[in-house]
């Protein structure tokens, strides 16, 4: 069985469903490890099959290692995810069995969205993920924000969800199929490329841009990012974006592959706008999780970057800085759930004031998240950022290397903001110990994780190389 | 002559040392314990880097005790490790500077203490790589991380405006090198190589030359610093710490002085020759127009700071001079600043330790009160004045002998610089140390205590012996800098 992981998920999904009814005490943490447990099988039945390369359904979707590799960084962020939210004090609202479950549903839809090989199957599953992450934003049904932001969420959404659509409509009239080696082989064959197809293939920019939150199109993210519930937050900015960009990225490598000239000037653009608005607009922040959705435009202009060769090397990079962002974020997301006071939930960068007296342990593990997150070396993300860079100077684009180091110079700012309020402010009011052990540990484990990764680089190089070949096997 | 891994050792054993000090009881009131620690590792590691100058071949142009480690996969890009006549002297200045910080701060109190010391500890593990790295990877990756552990010194230790001063260091110098880094992709995306050794063999056309020296220039300029990219300097050693001003004028300056060297000089000799007037003006400038500055200030620190930036400015003559006296007297230059400026810095920070002030003002016949300090003092101040017989003499005297040899305006200039030294080092010590004793420090304080006099000591006869004796650093250096100098014509202009 191809598809077998899916397959696992979606009935293991509705397993849990149908039993969900019947448990009466805290039936959301039991559907949750049960959730964790399907997640963990699921990894297991990719892993078991990660350099099987087949189309299934009549080319609907395809099956290689560049997606299964996505899948299991989706499923490992996602488990994260729910772990943290097993492990930490949710508000009571959050405390029901459809959160793990909705969880689930998009999880789904990013699996089916990375092997999707098809526009039609690739909207589809955009649909699946997308519906589900409407939900979750909202989930706070008392919470006016988290309401708010979910109404957000769901119009900018459909918005991209209409783009996308018009696009594909604008490609499938010009080659008559939305399969994409179709799509592929009409530009080969073709002398040159009608215009309409490049402003096709412009609309699903547009809509997969809106999606990933790059600027100009990031105007939702930081209200998203703020209104929903943190954990919630810490899913849509893990996840999805993997998930996302996995399909940004075979989009553009396989069936516009050709037109490389044309869209490469496009994700310039979209990369220097999201790299200056999201080091710039984070300066005057004061909450977190704002903070955090400018810091993800930074670093998806960082990401995007790397694509604009189209090269292998390119692909292995942006694996690579994934992987690495996806740890970094995780880890001030796990700390942010843990921030309260007095039993309340508190996101303001005022609140992290004299941290390292109440909590030394967690204040240096932060601070080595932050740092790593301003890619200084030697932690984490200098790695990323320079395997990033290396492409770019690699192609020749002096001036965007340039660019995209000074920005990271700007948004090394906030970080160490951040930094700065954990070591230099005195404690305004402290906040609660953390009880938890699980969430300390695993602060430490992220930590390690960052200030390690500059010894053994090569391990995920080799990993991601393998990966990025699989995806240039179809051109 | 066993074959020890010298270098690795000297990076890896203040991390071992670090454990030790972060795992040392916390609740210990004079942290006994953890100082323990930090004097041990720092002691041992100063002991352990004598090994280099002991066993070092003077012959040899080339890297020695060079050790290599697979990092990626390619043969290109390892993490090498080795030294050379060049950056020998500053590895043995690192770790003595380092270990007389820990002897320093021995009886003192200080929040924290415990991170404070992992602090500099982790910081000489960083020096020592800078210094030792001889793969342009690697040798990014420790000067960046230099950043972390000193923007803590400053913002966390310093004084009222630390946080601002943390914010500027920390800004600047990482604007400086980010453009570095884009540099070093690209010498590696030409040539296939990180390796320094190798890249010395390869010539690059004019224009190219000309962008890769101002991406290492940026870098370095902000480093050393040159004016007009000195601003941070002054606000950085306001605020730092005592130690962290040590360490940051003794050691972190040269990390300028020593990647020209290293790069600009190295690997880009025609670009070289096309900015040295560029240099020469910004380094006349820097002599002349700081040396004024300093002359006017009211803070014992931000004078010793402007002083830097003049000091420094002789280092940049020097290097850019590019023949062999003048790049023997930048070296010399560096460490002897380094020694007499970290001298200063703790002469200071004593001063300030009793009377919690650095008002020039302030004082008056502080000789009377402290007269073991005034006469330390004195030495130290004559070492920065460049008086013959002290170390900073032989900087000055090679630098502006090499400086005459290309350009007699120059040389002429910037001999003002020492007579302008001269004065407001003189001034400083006339305000502070002679005259009336002023009624503000008219009260019973401690003399020095031994640790601070030992550390006094230790760097007065370090100034004495470089200035009577400075062949123990230049036979060093020699076999190394006659490589880079036979890429330069006699004469330049």
């Amino acid at each position: 069985m191809i598809i077998l992981p899916e397959i696992i998920l979606s009935i293991g999904f509705l397993l849990l469903l149908c039993i969900s009814p019947f448990i009466k005490n805290d039936s959301h943490k039991f559907i949750g490890y049960l959730s964790l447990l399907l997640i963990f099988l699921t990894q297991f039945s990719i892993v078991k099959d990660i350099f099987i390369f087949e189309e299934v359904f009549e080319g609907f979707f395809i099956v290689d290692s560049f997606g299964s590799f996505l899948k299991l960084i989706i499923l490992i962020s996602a488990g994260l995810v729910l772990f943290f939210y097993l492990i930490v004090k949710n508000d009571k609202s959050l405390d029901r069995p459809e959160f793990p479950l909705v969880v689930l549903i998009s999880l789904i839809g990013m699996m089916f969205m990375v092997s999707a090989n098809n526009l039609l199957s690739l909207f589809v599953s955009i649909e699946l993920q997308s519906l589900a992450l409407y939900i979750l934003v909202s989930f706070s049904k008392e919470d006016l924000n988290s309401s708010e932001a979910g109404v957000k969420y769901f119009v900018v959404g459909s918005l991209s969800t209409c783009i996308f659509l018009f696009g594909s409509s604008l490609i499938y009239g010009l080659v008559g199929s939305t399969d994409f080696s179709s799509i592929s082989k009409y530009m080969i064959d073709q002398p040159d490329i009608p215009m309409i197809l490049i402003i096709g293939l412009i609309f699903i920019l547009v809509s997969i841009s809106l999606k990933i939150s790059a600027a100009p199109f990031h105007m939702w993210t930081p209200d998203v990012y703020q209104g929903a519930p943190t954990i919630v937050t810490a899913f849509i900015s893990t996840a999805p974006k993997v998930a996302v960009f996995g399909v940004l990225i075979r989009l553009l490598v396989f069936p516009f592959g050709e037109i490389i000239v044309d869209w490469g000037k496009l994700v310039i653009i979209l990369s220097i706008t999201s790299m200056i608005i999201g080091s710039l607009g984070a300066i005057m922040q004061s909450d977190i999780k704002r903070l955090m959705a400018y810091s993800t435009i930074n670093h998806i202009g960082f990401m995007l970057m790397g694509l604009v060769p189209g090269t292998e090397d390119g692909i292995t990079a942006i694996s690579i800085y994934l992987i690495l962002y996806l740890t970094m974020n995780l880890g001030v997301f796990l700390f942010i759930l843990n921030m309260q006071r007095d039993q309340i939930n508190v996101t303001s960068i005022k609140d992290l004031s004299g941290l390292y007296k109440t909590e030394p342990i967690m204040a240096g593990c932060l601070a080595i998240i932050l740092f790593s997150m301003a890619g200084i070396p030697p932690l984490a993300g200098f790695v990323g950022k320079l395997l990033i860079l290396n492409v770019v100077v690699d192609s020749n684009l002096f001036f965007l290397a340039t660019l995209a180091v000074i920005t990271s110079v700007v948004a090394a700012f906030y970080y160490i903001r951040m930094v700065k309020s954990i070591f230099f402010d005195e404690p305004s009011e402290e906040l609660d110990i953390l009880t938890n052990n699980q969430s300390k540990l695993l602060m430490i484990l992220f930590s390690f994780f960052n200030l390690t990764v500059i010894l053994y680089p090569q391990f995920f190089l080799n990993l991601s190389a393998s990966i990025a070949l699989s995806l240039f096997a179809l051109k | 002559m066993i074959n020890l891994p010298i270098l690795p050792i000297l990076i890896c054993l203040p991390l071992i040392g670090l454990l030790f000090i972060l795992l040392s009881s916390e609740n210990d009131e004079h942290s006994i314990q953890s100082k323990k620690s930090a004097i041990w590792t720092s002691l041992s590691n100063f002991l352990l880097s004598l090994y280099l100058p002991l066993n070092f071949n003077k012959e040899i142009p080339h890297f020695q005790f060079v050790n290599s480690f697979n990092w990626f996969n390619s043969d290109n890009l390892k993490f090498t490790l080795g030294v050379d006549g060049i950056s020998m002297p500053f590895i043995v200045l690192s770790t003595f500077l380092i270990l007389l910080c820990v002897i320093y701060l021995f009886p003192q109190k200080k929040k924290n203490m415990r991170m404070y010391l992992a602090s500099f500890i982790l910081l000489e593990s960083f020096l020592i790589g800078t210094f030792s790295a001889i793969d342009l990877f690697s040798f990014y990756i420790f000067f960046e991380s230099i950043l972390i552990p000193m923007y803590l010194i400053i913002g966390f230790w310093g004084g009222d405006r630390r946080v601002y001063s943390a914010y500027k260091f920390f800004l600047y110098t990482l604007l400086g090198s980010v453009l570095m880094l884009i540099a070093i992709i690209f010498l590696y995306q030409e040539f296939g190589t990180t390796s320094i050794a190798r890249l010395l063999d390869y010539t690059l056309p004019f224009y190219i030359q000309v962008w890769l020296w101002l991406a290492f220039f940026a870098s370095f300029a902000v480093k050393i610093p040159m004016w007009p990219f000195h601003t941070w300097l002054p606000d950085a050693h306001v605020e730092a710490p005592t130690e962290g001003s040590v360490i940051l004028a003794g050691i972190l300056l040269k990390l300028g002085g020593y990647g020209f060297i290293r790069f600009n000089l190295s690997f880009l000799p025609d670009a070289s020759i096309f900015f040295t007037p560029f240099i020469y003006f910004l380094s006349v400038i820097a002599i002349i127009y700081t040396s004024f500055i300093a002359i006017v200030q009211d803070d014992m620190k931000k004078l010793i700071a402007y002083s830097s930036v003049a000091h420094m400015g002789f280092v940049t003559l020097g290097i850019f001079s590019a023949n062999m006296q003048g790049l023997h007297g930048a070296i010399v230059q560096m460490i002897s600043h380094g020694i007499i400026s970290a001298a200063l810095f703790f002469c200071i920070g004593s001063i300030y330790n009793r009377y919690k002030t650095k008002e020039i003002n302030f004082f008056g016949g502080l000789s009377q009160k402290v007269p073991k300090m005034a006469v330390f003092f004195l030495i130290f101040t004559l070492g920065a004045i460049g008086f013959p017989g002290s170390s900073g003499f032989i900087g000055e005297f090679l630098t502006l002998m090499s400086v005459y040899s290309r350009n007699t305006l120059v040389a002429f200039i910037s001999s003002f610089g020492v007579i302008l030294a001269a004065t407001y080092m003189l001034l400083l010590y006339k305000k502070v140390f002679l005259g009336p004793v002023n009624p503000n420090i008219d009260k019973k304080i401690n003399q020095l205590h031994f640790n601070e006099i030992i550390t006094f000591i230790a760097l007065s006869i370090m100034i004495l012996i470089i200035g009577i004796k400075p062949n123990l650093i230049l036979s060093y250096t020699t076999s190394s800098l006659d490589r880079i100098v036979s890429l330069y014509p006699i004469t330049i202009f």
